[in-house]
């Protein structure tokens, strides 16, 4: 029996992802004045969590002309959820956008070790002829 | 006579060569490994939070349990730990200034890459030249210890008129993950 015990420790995973984000850097061209781009958020913790969406240029200041029908949002235990942001694309910008974990747990307490997944984005404006 | 010892040495031979064979057959398990590195550029594997003790004559927190944080990424090349600058009670709320300094007992481990580098400084912690060029994912922990020094007032006395007796306070640290 604690052999069996030894042996299911050894086949089950020791830790879970816990924070991520896709997709990772990607190009996009832009076909009007507004561009929507969708990520997914996965939460696999163990617990809920809460995470806000920010962009920023690629300077790592906050950009502006960007927005989300939500800013932060509540995942469940292991599951994940879609954000959708629209920028304003008549112009080639470069951004990093970002999920950034706040508070976590069933009572809502706020993370003191802040997990950070950025996406690097390219749109390239939408130019008229 | 010849032939029956020829004979003989043949089949010695074949038996012998058949004894061996049998005696290191081999069996194999096969199988594909199927999704390993996944879509995810950047992920957060592990992330545990740290504690921390208080002396309230020098106006300095110790950590006593670093915070530990694990991430695995296949295209990101940088990763960043910040500190925060404020004391928090338990709603999240500032009570006091705080400068974080992260060179005693911190460390960063990179695995998958020989080259990868790092840097320990006052309020930030780095790691950079993580990315692989053959997709396979990197693997880069975070020790995250050091000690936190109250503000002073304008009488050089410890900052402290908002911190309870004995009661809980967090300083934030930011890891974050550029995919």
């Amino acid at each position: 029996m604690r052999i069996l015990l030894v042996a299911v420790m050894c086949i089950l995973p020791t830790l879970a992802s816990a924070h991520s984000m896709s997709p990772g850097f990607e190009t996009e061209y832009a076909v009007s004045d507004t561009h929507s781009k969708k990520y997914i958020v996965q939460n696999e913790y163990p617990f809920p969590a809460t995470y806000k969406v920010e962009v920023f240029n690629k300077d790592m200041t906050p950009a502006t002309e960007w927005r989300a029908k939500k800013y932060t949002f509540r995942i469940k235990p292991n599951s994940k959820k879609e954000i959708n942001l629209k920028f304003k694309s008549t112009e080639t910008r470069k951004l990093i956008v970002c999920s950034t974990l706040t508070n976590i747990g069933y009572e809502n307490e706020k993370a003191s070790i802040i997990s950070r997944v950025c996406s690097r984005l390219i749109i390239n404006g939408n130019t008229r002829l | 006579m010849k032939t029956i010892i020829a004979t003989t040495i043949a089949l010695l031979t074949a038996t012998s060569v058949s004894a061996t064979i049998l005696g290191t057959g081999t069996a194999e398990w096969n199988g594909t490994s199927g999704t390993v590195h996944g879509s995810a550029d950047c992920e957060f594997k592990k992330n545990d939070a740290g504690t921390m003790t208080y002396d309230s004559a020098t106006g300095l927190w110790t950590v006593t349990n670093p915070a530990i944080v694990v991430l695995k990424s296949k295209n990101a090349n940088n990763m960043k730990v910040v500190a925060g600058t404020e004391l928090l009670d338990s709603n999240g709320n500032a009570v006091a200034d705080v400068a974080v300094d992260y060179r005693t007992g911190s460390s960063v481990s990179i695995q998958g890459k020989s080259d990868g580098t790092s840097n320990i400084n006052i309020a930030e912690i780095t790691a950079g030249n993580l990315k692989r060029g053959n997709n396979k994912r990197t693997k880069v922990k975070f020790t995250i210890d050091g000690t936190a020094q109250m503000g002073v007032d304008s009488e050089g006395l410890v900052d402290d008129l908002e911190i309870d007796n004995n009661t809980n306070y967090t300083i934030e640290h930011t890891v974050t993950c550029i995919q």
